[in-house]
């Protein structure tokens, strides 16, 4: 041995490293003993939610609102719908955090379903976590959302069917699909009243939002951006919900983008808009058929989205929502609102109840 | 005169659609194009009354009506007056869209009389 490692020097050095060294052993095996306590009393899912998240470190990590629903917290919903869509456009892997998600509807189920869709199409990666509370994970596992995120093949389509029929059931298209009403009627009403009958309004609704979507979703395309509809049958409540969205321009910009030769060419000069008139008067009076008179000189005759509004004054549908680019409206409350954010394309919700005006279902002779 | 009916959900669907073949399935361009026009053109020919019937469908879209009676004069330069003395109506589960599609009709007519002069 040399001699100095027997002098007294290192002897007392070689001490306070070896009880430093035992202290930080037990420290680690306290710590050790500490986790695997707390792994152990984890349930399977728990377990795999720690997994998911260590599994997920390099994804951007975005937060799902509390309130997950376009109809009651718009302004937050528009938030992560845009930082969505500003991963998606930088095609970052997105995990969502919706474990802290308080309570959702149905406003919220085809937004999930709808950006999970844009982003499995481009194949960017997305994924998320399950929310803790047990009601908020039916809805969605009712949805299909879990079902079509695990799926392991997902090919792109022109047309999506997500969901199941008795529950929750979301439909994607670019075209117009009228047939697509009458499935939804015979669903809805006979889970409504019993009974088939004939909901002329929704089957108005429906074919001029999916019009709508062909024609200005895309101001230089037509039929280049999907439709979205999710269709909710409250059975106990006697509800049916239908949630539209497109994630075209809105239909402010839409207007804005109208070329010389259109009729809307230069809408505001031919409004006269007053400086203090915003967004939302101009909602209301696209509803109420005031644009449409003004600029063309005629009676709007319920073309378009004024027809949808028609429809729920004639109890043909009710509570409709408008939601598009920086304007809320509940028109049912004629509540027209400005929203701090904006939200690039048109979200439109409605219901049939049991009180909406039918017509009875004939056999045709 | 002889009447000829045209029952729109029976003698093309129960679900009109859009306005355009473009846009998606049962348009009105179509139903004009394949059905309507050469039903009309003969009726007026032949001093017949078409009735059409609306009833039955699940609903229209504004566009739909429009294109199939607009469009008779906008692209089979049928003759307004002609149109409206030899077309009839049934619309019991909607009566309003009788209201609707003889103002398309006369819009179609005053625009058309813009676009020859």
């Amino acid at each position: 041995m040399k001699k100095l490692y027997s002098t007294k020097y290192f002897k007392n050095k070689n001490n306070k490293h070896a009880e430093a060294s035992l202290k930080k052993r037990l420290r680690f095996k306290k710590n050790k003993k500490k986790r695997n306590k707390i792994q152990n009393a984890r349930t399977k899912p728990q377990k795999r939610v720690v997994n998911n998240k260590n599994k997920h470190f390099d994804y951007f990590k975005s937060k799902a609102p509390g309130n997950f629903s376009f109809l009651t917290h718009p302004i937050e919903v528009i938030e992560f719908i845009s930082t969505l869509k500003s991963h998606f456009d930088k095609k970052r892997k997105v995990f969502i955090l919706m474990n802290k998600i308080k309570s959702i509807d149905y406003s919220a189920i085809v937004i999930l379903l709808s950006i999970m869709v844009k982003f499995k199409e481009k194949k960017v990666e997305f994924n998320g976590d399950f929310p803790s509370d047990d009601n908020i994970n039916n809805i969605l596992i009712a949805s299909g959302f879990f079902q079509t995120l695990f799926k392991i093949s997902f090919k792109t389509r022109e047309r999506y069917n997500i969901g199941t029929h008795n529950a929750i059931h979301t439909h994607a298209w670019k075209d117009v699909d009228a047939e697509l009403g009458a499935n939804i009627m015979d669903n809805v009403s006979k889970m409504i009243l019993g009974h088939k009958v004939i909901y002329k309004g929704l089957q108005r609704s429906l074919v001029e939002l999916m019009q709508n979507s062909f024609n200005h979703a895309t101001p230089t395309k037509e039929g280049e951006k999907h439709w979205w509809l999710s269709v909710n049958v409250n059975e106990k409540q006697k509800i049916a919900s239908f949630s539209f969205i497109d994630y075209g321009v809105g239909i402010f910009e839409s207007l804005n983008s109208k070329k010389e030769g259109s009729k809307f060419f230069n809408w505001k000069i031919l409004m006269n808009l007053f400086s203090s008139e915003n967004n939302a008067d101009v909602l209301r009076k696209i509803l109420n058929g005031d644009l449409h008179k003004t600029v063309t000189g005629k009676h709007y005759r319920g073309k378009g989205l004024p027809g949808i509004k028609e429809a729920m004054d004639r109890n043909l549908i009710s509570n409709l929502h408008i939601i598009t680019n920086n304007v809320f409206a509940n028109v049912g409350l004629d509540k027209y609102e400005l929203l701090p954010n904006n939200f690039e394309g048109t979200f439109v919700y409605f219901e049939i109840n049991a009180q909406t005006s039918s017509t009875p279902w004939t056999e045709l002779q | 005169m002889d009447r000829i009916t045209v029952k729109i959900a029976r003698d093309f669907s129960r679900t009109p659609g859009p306005r355009y073949i473009k846009e998606g399935k049962w348009s009105g361009e179509q139903f004009r194009t394949e059905k309507f026009y050469s039903i009309f053109d003969d009726a007026i020919k032949n001093d017949k009354i078409v009735v059409v019937d609306l009833d039955g469908t699940l609903g229209y879209g504004t566009s739909f009506l429009e294109e199939i009676f607009g469009g008779l004069i906008r692209e089979h330069h049928l003759d307004y007056n002609q149109i409206l003395n030899h077309l009839e109506l049934i619309s019991n589960e909607e009566p309003y869209l009788m209201t609707d599609i003889f103002a398309y009709l006369k819009d179609a007519h005053e625009e058309s009389l813009v676009d020859n002069h």
